[in-house]
């Protein structure tokens, strides 16, 4: 990943594993993600950002969350913010929180390419 | 204030009956607050003024009505205008004074009027609160759902998403893409940049103006491409417009039905980590060590590894000081060598940091570090571990292997960190028993038919239960298949720790062989599909690295050895005393170059030996055998009678006697040659034909027919089709090719039929150009042929030329021997100083042993050679006979007594059938009579 425009873009060095959406460390603490804040609340909670975001991740996805996408659909990003997303998310979400999301009905699909469907 | 105006007329209406009254006055307060205010004020006031006139006479009773009031209506005066607490203490104050002037009543009124005012805000405010309370309470009270539909409106998609739950329970291959999907173009781009490139992409795709385009990616492994998702390729084109770095005109459609492939998670080549898994640690202290996965953190981003610890015990300053400095330059170029936790160096070095918090045994914790029976565990973050293609040296494994009591080598663990590269070794040979292990056919066996692909073999079903099936023939991945093997059968391991060992299979179990190698007797197991039968037992690999099989080696300064055995990992060293070691690769500090020349000692009687020949023991077992390698004073021996180490055995060189050298055929290609270490003999036999090739003109031997007099294609013949110095591309007749021969192995046809050879063909040709021909060393070679050949007719004439001195720096070589011009001047021969080989009888035993010269010896010279200067026939130069008609033959024999300078003409000379006299002195066969004995 090369950054050589001025403006220092902030990095994009973590992705969301549950939506899959790639911003940095930064944004993830202090806007949380915006696809997931509602059910994973990462917001100045450092250790549930560290948790629940993978450093590690791959193939990097520019949407507009169009409906239209298949790639979106595929990826099942279609109802997701506008973003950068990633393909493939190493990790899994730690076992609490995927009780929590079990628990409000949400289904986990992990996005490190574990699950063939 | 309001409230306790008001309330004791209330309270004086109804006191005694209706105590509870207050409970509908405040109801009823809050009802019509604000009218019932004002009443309250203009009463108020009243009353007030005519309280005041009589105050004489209500005096007593209001002050105890005021008392009971005043203890019923305290409490709630406090609750309800405790703002008001200090006027209220003025009007207690005014009630026990009452004696008070009228300014003081004056005061007080205006104190009242005042009290009054305030009261009437603070209602007002005091209402306004409880509006507030109420709505409050009514929003509390709103449902939930209305609030999650409030919420919904205002953040929109945002909120949406907790409901993505609905969708993802769709397989995805109801996802799959159809023609009614956008399309993807594949951009090349330049390499490295297609994550930049997708952001700047994605920072367009926000704007209006580019909402044609549904998405832009990028994936790792098809690099050097950005894929963009839009209905029309003007879309496409438009938002990479202008983008460096994009390769606009380099653009493929993607076909449709490739799409979930560019999109899917799984399709990576890193391998899934699991516990036991070897991995290397990328960074730090350990980089570049191996490690086994003990377990993984939950979230997969981390490892914990079992590492073999360097481990310094704070002997060097720096380690001491901080952890972080450890990883410094200079720490690391010092990095302590892999060894197990020692508790006792810990606790004796380094006490201070060593902390057993466990009483488990074998647990320690040093330097914030975790020990376990002597291993390090640690906490790796995943990208700071390789874990692709971690082949893990035998050498490694013996370390890990080292602590633990546990033998062997977990198989599955190596077999799943080999996966990728397992795939690739594996091959099914037609013919291989296959079972097919996963899909449809499981459990199915056959024979391989054919592999038409890498990863794809052709499978007929056979001897399976199912008749039916029997003979067809399916195509599976390789993937999905395991030899089958029977106990008993003979087979050679193709891939992994074993490679290239071989052996007979004792045990199958499910997935798993044991054999007995061929090679060390001992059982090894491996994976069916690692194997492949063989027929005979496969020999060592005779090379390994950087040895091989019978080389000798040095171990240290002191010992060496020779290879016996060069297996993977493991050579087996039989060393100078005998013993016989088996050392890895890296115990080998390098390969002992010796020289064939000097490789060599003498037995006990003396005698020389050399490498190749026979020796045999004088005690002892008597052992006999080829001498293979010289070391000092041990012989490496190769006995056929001896079959273990290989048959080699070492002995030391006083311990032998020569059986055979002498003429052995060995010997005359290893035994030194003494002659080249005589400089003079090193004399230029003066390369003829290099300085007759460098006559001027064209090389007179091309589109000469020629025949070939050496080498493979002795016999053959062909023409000359060009020449370049001492070599002649000749055109065979048969095989029709061409081939670089030497000149002098060839023979010219000089007339239909008869062949000279190459020196004589020269000199032919020389002949016929006096002038050249004498200046040149190599010319009176030709002299005898003259004489004896009749086709040499041409160069008759030529023998004065002896006399004009012109082959004196052929002689002379180094202008010793100018005698030869001058004839009589033989002192130069006579001293034997400058050719000591002449007179050193012994060296020459060619010239001494006369029958092997005839030409000499038919002469009746030989004597003059030996007796130096005294030879009349040399002093007389041209009374000899010989000499005169055959001084040429006299130079031409000289080749004779070099015989081991390069120019092979004169090694030639016996086998040349043109010339009948020199059949006879044949001084290239005298070449090996050359040789001591």
């Amino acid at each position: 990943m090369s950054q050589k425009r001025g403006r220092p873009a902030p990095k994009l060095n973590r992705a969301c594993m549950l939506c899959g959406l790639v911003q940095s460390m930064s944004q993830f603490r202090n806007e949380g993600c915006p696809n997931c804040e509602s059910v994973l609340h990462f917001a100045d909670n450092d250790d549930l950002v560290r948790e629940c975001t993978s450093p590690t991740f791959e193939g990097l996805v520019a949407t507009h969350g169009d409906q239209g996408s298949w790639v979106a659909r595929w990826l099942r990003i279609e109802n997701f913010v506008p973003g950068l997303y990633a393909v493939r998310v190493l990790g899994k979400l730690p076992d609490d929180v995927r009780g929590d999301l079990q628990a409000q009905g949400i289904e986990y699909r992990p996005r490190d390419g574990s699950i063939q469907d | 204030m309001s409230e306790e105006t008001t309330n004791p007329e209330e309270m004086r209406v109804g006191n005694a009956d209706t105590q509870p009254h207050d409970e509908p006055s405040l109801s009823k307060q809050e009802e019509d607050t604000v009218k019932h205010n004002h009443e309250d004020d203009e009463e108020e006031g009243e009353f007030e003024d005519v309280n005041l006139d009589e105050e004489a006479e209500d005096d007593e009773d209001e002050d105890e009505d005021e008392d009971d009031d005043d203890e019923a209506l305290r409490g709630r005066k406090k609750r309800r205008g405790n703002q008001f607490l200090d006027v209220e203490a003025e009007v207690d104050d005014d009630e026990e004074e009452d004696e008070d002037d009228e300014d003081a009543e004056i005061l007080r009124n205006e104190f009242l009027a005042d009290d009054q005012a305030h009261d009437e805000t603070g209602v007002v405010s005091d209402r306004l609160h409880r509006k507030l309370d109420r709505s409050r309470e009514k929003l509390d009270e709103q449902d939930a759902q209305a609030l999650a539909d409030q919420f919904k409106a205002r953040y929109g998609r945002s909120a949406s998403s907790r409901y993505m739950g609905s969708t993802t329970n769709v397989s995805q291959r109801l996802l799959l893409p159809s023609v009614d999907d956008p399309l993807i173009w594949g951009i090349r781009v330049r390499n490295g940049l297609e994550k930049e490139l997708v952001k700047q992409i994605y920072a367009r795709m926000l704007n209006k103006r580019y909402t044609d385009v549904f998405s832009a990616f990028q994936r790792d492994n098809f690099s050097g491409y950005v894929y963009i998702e839009a209905r029309r390729l003007d879309a496409v084109n438009q938002i990479i417009q202008g983008l460096p770095g994009m390769y606009a005109n380099n653009k493929v459609l993607v076909p449709i039905e490739e799409y979930p492939d560019l999109l899917r998670p799984g399709r990576s080549n890193e391998v899934q980590l699991q516990p036991g898994s070897y991995v290397r640690i990328k960074v730090g202290k350990y980089k570049g060590d191996l490690g086994i996965v003990d377990n993984l953190a939950e979230n997969d981003l981390e490892v914990r590894v079992k590492l073999v610890p360097r481990l310094d015990y704070g002997k060097s300053q720096g380690s001491l000081d901080s952890g972080k400095g450890r990883r410094g330059p200079a720490s690391s170029k010092f990095r302590p060598p892999q060894r197990l936790f020692s508790e006792i160096e810990a606790s004796q070095n380094d006490p201070e940091h060593l902390s057993t918090a466990r009483r488990e045994r074998g647990y320690y914790i040093y330097r914030n570090e975790e020990f376990i029976d002597g291993f390090l565990y640690k906490d790796v973050k995943i990208q700071q571990v390789e874990t692709r293609n971690v082949k893990p040296t035998l050498h490694e494994l013996t370390l890990f292997n080292s602590g633990s009591s546990s033998e062997g080598i977990d198989l599955q663990s190596i077999a799943s960190s080999l996966k990728d590269a397992s795939d690739k070794a594996i091959v099914f040979q037609p013919d291989d028993r296959v079972e097919i292990v996963s899909g449809e056919q499981a459990k199915m066996k056959g024979k391989v038919v054919s592999a038409p692909e890498a990863k794809i073999a052709r499978v007929q079903l056979e001897g399976n239960d199912d008749r039916e099936v029997n003979n067809s023939i399916v195509e599976v991945p390789t993937s999905t298949l395991r030899k089958i093997f029977l106990p008993g059968d003979h087979v050679t391991v193709i891939y992994g720790v074993h490679s290239n060992e071989s052996g007979l299979i004792v045990k199958v179990e499910e997935n798993q062989v044991t054999l007995v190698s061929d090679q060390t007797k001992k059982d090894i197991t491996v994976f069916p599909n690692y194997l492949m039968k063989s027929i005979d037992s496969s020999t060592n690999s005779t090379q390994t690295g950087a040895f091989e099989l019978f080389q000798l080696v040095k171990l240290n300064s002191q010992s060496v050895g020779m290879v016996i055995r060069a297996e993977k990992e493991v050579f087996t060293v039989l060393c100078t005393d005998g013993r016989v070691v088996k050392v890895e690769p890296k115990a080998i500090q390098s390969p002992l170059e010796l020289n064939k020349m000097t490789e060599k000692t003498t037995d006990r009687n003396g005698l020389e030996i050399a490498v190749g020949d026979v020796v045999k023991e004088v005690s002892g077992e008597r052992r006999e055998g080829n001498i293979v390698h010289i070391y000092l004073s041990h012989l490496f021996l190769k006995s056929k009678n001896v079959i273990e180490n290989n048959g080699i055995i070492v002995v030391d060189a006083t311990e032998v006697q020569t059986v055979s050298n002498k003429g052995s055929i060995l010997s005359t290609f290893k035994a030194p040659d003494l002659n080249k270490m005589n400089p003079d003999r090193l004399m230029p036999p003066p390369a003829a034909p290099i300085v007759a090739s460098k006559f001027g003109g064209r090389d007179i031997t091309l589109n000469q027919n020629v025949s070939v007099r050496k080498g493979p294609y002795k016999g053959k013949k062909g023409i000359v089709k060009d020449a370049n110095g001492e070599v002649a591309r000749v055109e065979m007749h048969n095989p029709a090719k061409i081939i670089p021969i030497n000149k002098s192995d060839l023979l010219f046809e000089t007339r239909p039929g008869q062949f000279v050879p190459y020196e004589q063909y020269m000199e032919n040709y020389r002949g016929r150009r006096p002038g050249a021909a004498f200046s040149s060393g190599g010319a009176p070679n030709g002299g005898p042929f003259r004489g004896n050949g009749p086709e040499l007719g041409p160069g008759g004439g030529r023998t004065p030329a002896w006399g004009s001195g012109g082959k004196t720096p052929a002689w002379g070589s180094g202008g010793k021997t100018p005698a030869w011009g001058s004839g009589g001047k033989t002192p130069a021969w006579g001293n034997g100083g400058k050719t000591p080989s002449w007179g050193s009888g012994g060296k020459t035993p060619v010239w001494n042993s006369g029958g092997k010269t005839p030409a000499w010896n038919s002469g009746a010279k030989t004597p003059a050679w030996n007796s130096g200067g005294k030879t009349p026939a040399w002093n007389s130069g041209g009374k000899t006979p010989a000499w005169n008609d055959g001084s040429g033959s006299v130079w031409g024999g000289r080749s004779a007594w070099q015989p081991d300078t390069e120019t092979p003409r004169e090694n030639e000379w016996g086998v040349s059938p043109a010339v009948g006299d020199w059949t006879a002195p044949t001084p290239a066969k005298d070449d090996d009579d050359y040789h001591p004995e």
